[in-house]
């Protein structure tokens, strides 16, 4: 059995024990066309308190999970997170099963489902979270988190620039850009050429990233200066100046994105924190 | 104050050699975090655009950063 038709196993036995389910974490990354390896299944689950209480109970009600036993592991905030042993690995590795109630990163369950993808993995349709879900879900405190950010965000830029034929597809493309493939690509394809369509998409665009991609190439009316995230705030004036395209313009975003990582990183630590000291709202 | 040439040496060798990282991971990051505004200042300088490339924090900045086609096809 390979990870995946065993991943796709887990999605089956958690939907046949009524509980609704997206895939995450690293089986999703690889979903999502990220080349790499995994181990561990990691999934949101749609539960109420009360069910969420008895899952351990639960689990073992499916045969997967009965055959090796479920054993619970440590978690820093039982009330949203829980890990389970399930089994062993080949490699005589844990088998682990980390499920998530509520996600601090993360909009509740029915909206993520409502974006979620769905598709074959493993030997059957599996679902899973939506790109850009998966994205925000990876902006956390750990570096190799952020390395999978990197890549998904060049696989989401291409699907959207795929997909921007029309006009609002062009604006949609713009509004989200956050690799520099992606500008690049919209670049070489003239998608930035006009810049009453970057303008719309500056409007549109919640990310500093994106809005550092932007702003060099929108009309000087699409934005007023100093109200974005705090990251773009200290770099706007000088990306105002920069020709786009360029070095310069380029270095300006990477600043942008290293300072929105940095205070992402602090945020979910920070978050951790509290959750550990017992702060939390469970 | 920076410095539009670079620093002459190597910046990351320099915090590595204070002891006040441990690899050059962590040198790295450190003197990105520590001069990160300074792109500002160099942004604006009369750098020709071979010289801003060139500069160890620019270099170090967008090699961490996210990367390009030309990246892709090495």
């Amino acid at each position: 059995m390979t990870s995946e038709t065993r991943l796709a196993a887990v999605a089956t036995a958690l939907d046949s024990l009524g509980l609704r389910a997206l895939v995450m974490g690293g089986h999703a990354v690889r979903f999502h066309g990220v080349d790499r390896s995994t181990v561990d299944y990691d999934f949101c689950l749609a539960t109420g308190r009360a069910e969420w209480s008895s899952l351990g109970d639960l689990l073992p009600r499916s045969p997967l999970f009965a055959a090796a036993g479920v054993i619970e592991g440590p978690s820093w905030r039982p009330g949203s997170f829980r890990r389970f042993v399930i089994g062993s690995l080949p490699d005589h590795r844990e088998e682990r099963l980390e499920v998530w109630r509520r996600n601090h990163l993360l909009a509740p369950f029915e909206e993520l489902f409502a974006r979620r993808a769905e598709g074959t993995y493993g030997d059957r349709t599996v679902r899973f979270l939506g790109l850009d879900d998966l994205i925000r879900s990876k902006e956390t405190e750990r570096e190799d988190d952020w390395r999978d950010v990197g890549l998904l965000e060049e696989i989401a830029d291409e699907r959207r620039l795929v997909a921007a034929g029309s006009p609002s597809g062009r604006v949609n493309a713009l509004a989200a850009l956050r690799s520099r493939r992606g500008a690049e690509r919209a670049r070489a394809e003239g998608l930035l050429a006009d810049p009453a369509v970057v303008s719309s998409a500056l409007v549109a665009a919640t990310n500093p990233i994106t809005q550092a991609y932007l702003l060099p190439s929108a009309a000087r009316a699409g934005r007023a200066e100093g109200q974005g995230h705090p990251a773009l705030r200290s770099l706007e004036s000088a990306l105002r100046e920069v020709p786009p395209g360029g070095e310069r313009h380029f270095a300006l975003v990477e600043a942008v994105r290293r300072l929105y990582r940095r205070d992402a990183m602090a945020s979910d630590r920070a978050d951790k924190e509290r959750e550990a000291g017992g702060s939390g709202e469970e | 104050m920076i410095s539009h040439e670079g620093d002459g040496d190597d910046p990351v060798a320099r915090i590595l050699l204070a002891g006040e990282a441990r690899t050059v991971d962590e040198a790295e990051e450190l003197y990105l975090d520590r001069h990160l505004m300074d792109v500002v200042d160099l942004v604006r300088s009369p750098l020709s655009d071979a010289e801003f490339r060139r500069h160890p924090l620019i270099a170090l900045l967008l090699a961490r950063g996210s990367r390009g086609h030309e990246d892709s096809l090495k």
